[in-house]
């Protein structure tokens, strides 16, 4: 079976940081600048406090000239903190946003080389959403979470050093009462903070769903009586509502009682203060010091339990990325060279979608360089599947596709776009004009070469009279017209093997058969590869190839 | 508080309906007004108690005096807590009330009309009962920060000018740039947000074709040419985010730069009048505490002021509750 590599859900975060290390390495200087700028900054802002205590000890003293000193120095202090954190915030802002940027562009390349198979087994916007939604968290929290944790968790760091500086037994005494109760009451929180939250919003919703089966629902209640009942239910929502909000209430209180542990360390401080003071082992300054830079200490705790839920949803996000880029990896090809012409040929060609059953079991088929030809069967014998695998967009479970005797395996992916092209019966176009989808095509033709496209197709008329010319919106096409779209981008490629899947199934029979007649005449020295239904399209071809249940039944 | 109600509101409607929402739900709103009082008054007293713990404590050696004021701060903290939990637990129980009373009598009154096209259809009315109701709630939820907020000048402003009318001054000099600061960056800020979320939808369009093309026209190349297109988008929000960014880093500098500066001021003037004696070294460090708080006040009140938004928006969601009601009532009545 062809292993379809599957997205994880929820994909392990352990080692992180290093499966990061590709992304991070090429802005390292730029980080390590962001870095360097925050730590002065978060060294300015922690010396603030100390700054006043040599003011007050100034003050104390005294000493006019001291004093004028402090201020200086808190002025400064105060004025480089504005500065260069503003400088830092930016820098870092820019760093990530570098970081970012290189990881959404990486999963676009992904995408487009996705194989398709991967791409095919995640439908429904899982893979939208992922490159998506989660880039754009990453990078909100880059900009927003980001400066504020770094400069936290410096701020704590320094202030906790500072403190050490004038008096370690002070500092171990404050930490200890603040720190240790501080971290139980966040984890006392975060245990059931999850459930609390989570059944209020199920709550709300609950009660938004009564509420619109309420009006759904009214004419049947009222006639079948049922309304009393049904309000019964409807308040007793209501309350399980009220009573879901009246217990986070709580549950925020016991962030709250934080502020009690700051007051027991704060009294605690004043205490053993005054004690040092009155023994001579610390200045008055060095007393308002602490008092000062506890606050530092209370609320870097503060800011970096808040900005932990961040961190976590941006591991999660940054793991579901690299999620995304190992699994739509393309496999391993080699890098030999087509010829620019040469035979398409299938060899023995297994293939399943599921365990069980292949849906080709040994199929080998040949179009020669010039070749035109037929592929029919009934719906399901395998036209599409194998179309697929003549393309190179699905690689064999068994058996090889060769273009010039070349496996396409063993060949870069633009070299087999650029000679094997496939025309699905269900063309999708992309935003923009109709000239921006012909644009797709290689080379990126001009606008003279497209009308030259739709001309040789014998399309002209077609052409001239879309409402606004190559400008017409693509979104107003219908799906005949999308295939004509394809067709056309087809012929502005001019491969040597193009193949059709019902490529004018939609198109009507007046129509589908000009542009079949021409392309015919257009590809004369070309192969060409058309699966079909229609009779008329069909007889058109010199060569039948007819499959029937995944095997060749013959011409 | 003053509602006012926007053009084109109904008459007396939705400020008779706010009324009825809030008027049996006073006492949760008096009970919670009551605590952020409370608790306010108390965490703007912890500076004064640590005051006194420096001034008649630590500067004079008086362990016993210190060992007081240290048992009042803690005691101050326990009363500042109580008062914490009791404004956070009141005011979400008037909100969730007031949440169930107006669902119930938009439900009550909707279930015995007729069943009508509901303009807009039913769910869009869902909707906007949820969406609505959710407005007048956050408006409840708030009413009790504007005690928080008058609280706080009330007290500062006295006691400061009981300290030193020096710094009374210095603090009302920093009230306009303050106010200045909280007005002028959510103006900057919220177009920079906008163009942001602006290019990033861009991307994510790129990102669909992408997919649309990949897994629908593979075969006919022209990958790289949406690649390109996405790189183009993905730089726009590299650009868009950096602008962002700049408003954003200026904001969080200027904000605390202002009280801090102020306390500069505080101290290089109040120095003098302590070497004097008119100002102790306890109240220089009192100040500098108030002022943090004072920044905070200013910014919720600004935000509250400035950000219009949701005072316009709670008359006229009572509005739209009331109109939803008429209109059923016209077509059936
Ligand atoms: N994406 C898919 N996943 C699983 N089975 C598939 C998928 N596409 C096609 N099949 C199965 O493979 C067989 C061949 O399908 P297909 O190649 O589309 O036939 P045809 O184009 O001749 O109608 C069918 O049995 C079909 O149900
Ligand atoms: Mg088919």
């Amino acid at each position: 079976m062809a292993e379809v590599p599957a997205l994880t859900e929820a994909p392990d975060t352990r080692g992180l940081l290093r499966r990061a290390g590709p992304f991070l390495r090429p802005h390292r200087r730029r980080l390590a600048g962001a870095l360097g700028l925050s730590l002065v900054e978060s060294a300015a802002l922690v010396g603030i406090a100390p700054a006043v205590g040599a003011a007050v000890d100034a003050l104390l003293a005294r000493d006019g000239g001291a004093f004028a000193a402090a201020v200086a120095l808190l002025a400064a202090m105060v004025i480089g903190v504005a500065v260069i954190g503003r400088l830092a915030a930016t820098t870092l802002a820019d760093a990530g946003e570098r970081i970012v940027r290189d990881l959404r562009e990486r999963v676009a390349e992904r995408l487009a080389t996705a194989p398709l198979r991967f791409l095919e087994a995640h439908r429904g916007g899982a893979l939208l959403q992922r490159a998506t939604g989660e880039v754009a968290e990453l990078a909100m929290f880059v900009r927003e979470a980001l400066p504020g944790l770094v400069s936290a968790t410096l701020t704590l760091g320094l202030t906790v050093v500072l403190l050490l500086g004038y008096s370690w037994e002070l500092t171990l005494a404050v930490t200890a009462v603040f720190l240790a109760p501080a971290l139980l009451i966040t984890r006392w929180f975060a245990r059931r903070a999850g459930a609390v939250f989570g059944a209020h919003a199920e709550a709300e919703a609950v009660m938004a769903a009564t509420f619109t089966e309420t009006l759904e629902a009214r004419e049947d209640l009222r006639a079948t009586g049922g309304l009393p009942a049904w309000m019964a239910r409807f308040a007793r929502d209501n309350a399980v509502a009220v009573a879901a909000q009246r217990r986070t209430a709580a549950v925020e209180n016991r962030v709250g009682s934080i502020s009690l542990v700051e007051g027991a360390a704060l009294g605690l401080l004043l205490v053993a203060g005054a004690w040092l003071a009155a023994g001579g082992h610390m200045s008055v300054g060095a007393v308002v010091v602490f008092v000062l830079a506890a606050r530092n200490l209370f609320e870097g705790f503060g800011d970096l339990s808040q900005l932990a839920g961040d961190v976590q949803t941006m591991r999660t996000g940054l793991a579901r990325l690299l999620d995304l880029l190992t699994a739509a990896a393309p496999p391993p090809r080699g890098d030999r060279i087509l010829p620019a012409r040469g035979e398409l040929a299938a060899e023995d060609v297994v293939f399943r979608y599921e365990a069980g059953e292949p849906a080709l079991h040994g199929v080998s088929v040949r179009c020669a360089g010039d070749d035109h030809a037929g592929l029919v069967g009934e719906t399901g014998s395998g036209k599409t599947t194998l179309s697929k695998l003549l393309a190179g967009l699905y690689e064999p479970d068994g058996g090889r596709v060769t273009f010039g005797g070349i496996d396409l395996r063993e060949v870069p992916e633009e070299e087999v776009r650029a000679r094997i092209a496939l025309v699905p019966q269900d063309v999708r176009t992309v935003a923009g004009s109709v000239g921006d989808n012909l644009a797709l095509a290689p080379g990126e033709p001009d606008r003279a070469r497209m009308l030259a496209a739709f001309e040789a197709l014998g399309l002209a008329d077609f052409a001239a009279g879309l409402p606004h010319g190559l400008d017409t919106p693509a979104s107003d096409l219908s799906g005949g017209e999308r295939q004509i779209i394809g067709l056309v981008r087809a012929v502005l490629a001019d491969p040597a093997v193009l193949i059709l899947d019902e490529a004018t199934a939609d198109v009507d029979p007046v129509t589908a058969r000009r542009m079949e007649t021409a392309l015919a005449r257009l590809r004369k020295d070309r192969a060409l590869l058309v699966i079909a239904h229609r009779p008329a399209t069909v007889e058109l071809l010199p060569r039948l190839i007819r499959l029937h249940a995944g095997a060749v039944a013959g011409p | 508080m003053r509602t006012v109600p926007p053009p084109g509101a109904a008459g007396p409607g939705p400020r008779a309906l706010l009324r009825r929402c809030l008027r049996p739900r006073w006492r949760p709103l008096a009970a919670g007004s009551a605590a952020a009082l409370v608790r306010q008054v108390a965490l703007l007293s912890l500076p004064l108690c640590a005051q006194r713990a420096i001034d008649d404590g630590i500067t004079r050696g008086d362990l016993g005096v210190t060992a007081w004021w240290a048992v009042a701060v803690v005691a101050v903290s326990a009363v500042q807590w109580a008062g914490l939990a009791g404004w956070q637990w009141w005011a979400n129980s008037a909100d969730a009330e007031a949440g169930a009373y107006l669902r119930t009598r938009l439900a009550d009154r909707l279930a015995v009309l007729g069943d009508g096209d509901v303009p807009g259809g039913r769910g869009d009315l869902a909707l906007r009962a949820t969406r609505d109701t959710d407005l007048v709630r956050i408006w409840v939820h708030g009413l009790p920060t504007w005690v928080v907020i008058a609280t706080t000048f009330a007290f500062v402003l006295p006691a400061l000018a009981a300290l030193d009318p020096l710094l009374l001054w210095v603090t009302l000099a920093c009230l306009p740039p303050l106010v200045l600061v909280n007005v002028w960056f959510p103006r900057r800020f919220e177009p920079a947000l906008d163009a942001l979320s602006g290019a990033h939808a861009a991307r994510a369009d790129a990102v669909a074709d992408l997919l649309a093309a990949a897994s629908s026209v593979r075969g006919l190349g022209g990958g790289q040419v949406l690649v390109r297109r996405h790189h183009t988008a993905s730089a726009a929000v590299a650009a868009a985010t950096m602008r962002a960014a700049r408003v954003s880093a200026a904001w969080s500098a200027a904000g605390p730069l202002i009280p801090r500066l102020a306390i500069v001021a505080g101290v290089g003037l109040g120095g003098p009048a302590v070497l004097s004696g008119d100002l102790t070294v306890g109240g220089l460090v009192a100040f500098t505490s108030w002022m943090v708080t004072v920044t905070i006040a200013v910014r919720v009140a600004v935000d509250r002021f400035a950000d219009r938004v949701l005072e316009l928006t709670v008359p006229s969601a009572a509005g739209l509750v009331e109109r939803d009601l008429k209109q059923e009532e016209a077509r059936h009545g």
